[in-house]
């Protein structure tokens, strides 16, 4: 029997082109892609995604927004009867796009804020942006549109979540993403960026304590990818059974590939959208491996004495590859470090170092 | 009602030979959803999903065919459009469980 499940949402990147050159950024974004997508491209691609039962799509980038057509192609998800949600930097939220967004039934729109004023415009290497982006998120929630924050979370950041909590409490976003930054591209490289396993934890603590409160003050406070598992800090969270990269979720590149998750390398492209329908690319027999084909002796080992491994099936699988160029063992794990304290294990990963082979 | 499958879910039980002839003849199902049992709780926000046209059209010819002109459906689908013509001949909730739902879609687009 051959695999029987859909991608229930899609990350989409729309053009790996922006005008910000984020010191964090994992894809380390900056001119587009060499043989992007056209927007008739888009449109066919569209075309395919409710037969494998796709219920949203995210655009990403890239700053999607740089992509002068990407409203037609919402306008079309949503002729298609697809949810459609948009990532940006917010540079670009002026009252005319804000329009657009509107116009194009966007469902909701993430603005990356990452740190107090001078910690968010020193990761950018420019002054000005965080109140440019703050003043986006305004007319944004001002048009009716729900808004939310994502945070990549880092060295520099770490000690502002609290602050930074009250501020968009205080803006009214609707919900804030806090996501560990995943040590690729730009962000491998960066100093001070990279989480220790301690500052882990201590984002573990903050969500902990922080999030039950969060619904009541009508900002919901959610964890990203690489979040948790099987303690009482990520016990808010739907119980953890395995990476969705291949399984329920899935990406397309700017130029037409598709991944199991846009945060994987493009080493791990599974097809190209230009020479097979997303329908073949998912449905073939060896596609998705890491997650389709898991077993307890693919475990790495940050993972493979772990008594929640078979469940788990070793975290997160962008973060996994990220830190060791392997899957199923990821090092972020509040359950894996204290079990490794406990047992008084060498730590499986600190900041500068890669885990253990 | 949701159920452990993809499944379509039939709003109307047949109550009678004649009440199944009208309806495969007219429209056999009223409403079909889809609905699916991976990881249920992550995917219960979605809600139900209501199959695309071109597939329910398919299988509808197929299982016309079969219960009105006894004509066996096409062997990469036989064995789907029988289990959904025998729980309809039951009265019974007609079910696609996701691999024949994929199935179906396979052997659509190998006609296109």
């Amino acid at each position: 029997m051959g695999f029987e499940g859909f991608p229930l949402i899609v990350g989409w990147e729309l053009t790996l082109a922006c005008n910000l050159r984020c010191r964090h950024c994992g894809s380390s974004a900056a001119l587009p892609r060499r043989d992007e997508l056209n927007v008739e491209e888009c449109l066919a691609i569209c075309e395919q995604l409710p037969a494998l039962l796709v219920q949203e799509v995210d655009f990403t980038g890239g700053e999607p927004l740089l992509r002068p057509d990407w409203s037609r192609i919402a306008t079309h998800l949503g002729e298609l009867g697809i949810r459609t949600k948009l990532l940006t930097n917010g540079l670009t939220l002026g009252p005319d796009t804000v329009a657009q967004l509107k116009d194009a039934c966007i469902a909701g729109v993430g603005v990356s804020i990452d740190g107090l004023e001078a910690t968010h415009d020193h990761i950018r290497d420019r002054t000005g942006l965080f109140q440019h982006a703050l003043a986006g998120i305004e007319r944004v929630s001002n048009a009716g549109l729900p808004v939310t924050v994502i945070t990549t979370v880092n060295g520099l950041n770490i000690d502002e979540l609290p602050a930074l909590f009250v501020l968009l409490r205080s803006l009214g976003v609707d919900a804030w993403q806090v996501q560990p930054i995943f040590p690729l591209g730009r962000g491998k490289a960066a100093s001070g960026l990279r989480l220790s396993e301690q500052a882990y934890m201590q984002l573990g603590a903050f969500v902990g304590e922080w999030g039950p409160l969060s619904a009541e003050t009508g900002t919901e406070l959610m964890p990203g990818d690489s979040f948790g598992y099987f303690t009482e800090l990520d016990m808010r969270e739907p119980p953890w059974g395995g990476c969705s990269a291949g399984l329920t979720a899935c990406g397309i590149t700017s130029d037409g590939k598709v991944k199991g998750c846009l945060a994987l390398p493009d080493e791990l492209v599974e097809g190209d959208l230009r020479h097979k329908d997303l329908w073949d690319i998912w449905f073939r027999e060896d596609a998705f491996p890491y997650t389709r084909q898991f077993s307890i002796d693919r475990l790495g080992p940050a993972c493979q004495t772990c008594d929640m491994a078979e469940q788990c099936k070793g975290g997160c699988s962008a973060m996994s590859y990220a830190c060791s160029q392997a899957f199923h063992n990821d090092p972020y794990c509040f359950y894996g470090m204290r079990r490794r304290d406990a047992q008084g294990l060498q730590r499986a990963w600190s900041a500068g170092t890669r885990p253990r082979e | 009602m949701k159920t452990d499958f993809v499944e379509f879910q039939i709003l109307r039980k047949p109550v009678s030979l004649r009440d199944i002839i009208e309806d495969v003849g007219l429209r056999w199902c009223r409403v079909c959803y889809l609905i699916i049992n991976w990881r249920i709780d992550e995917l219960r926000k979605f809600g139900e999903w209501r199959i695309p046209n071109e597939l329910y059209d398919e299988l509808a010819k197929h299982l016309h065919a079969y219960l009105y002109e006894d004509k066996m459906p096409p062997a990469e689908i036989a064995s789907t459009v029988l289990n959904i013509a025998d729980d309809f001949l039951r009265g019974d909730q007609v079910r696609l469980k996701a691999g024949d739902y994929i199935a179906l879609e396979n052997y659509r687009r190998s006609l296109a």
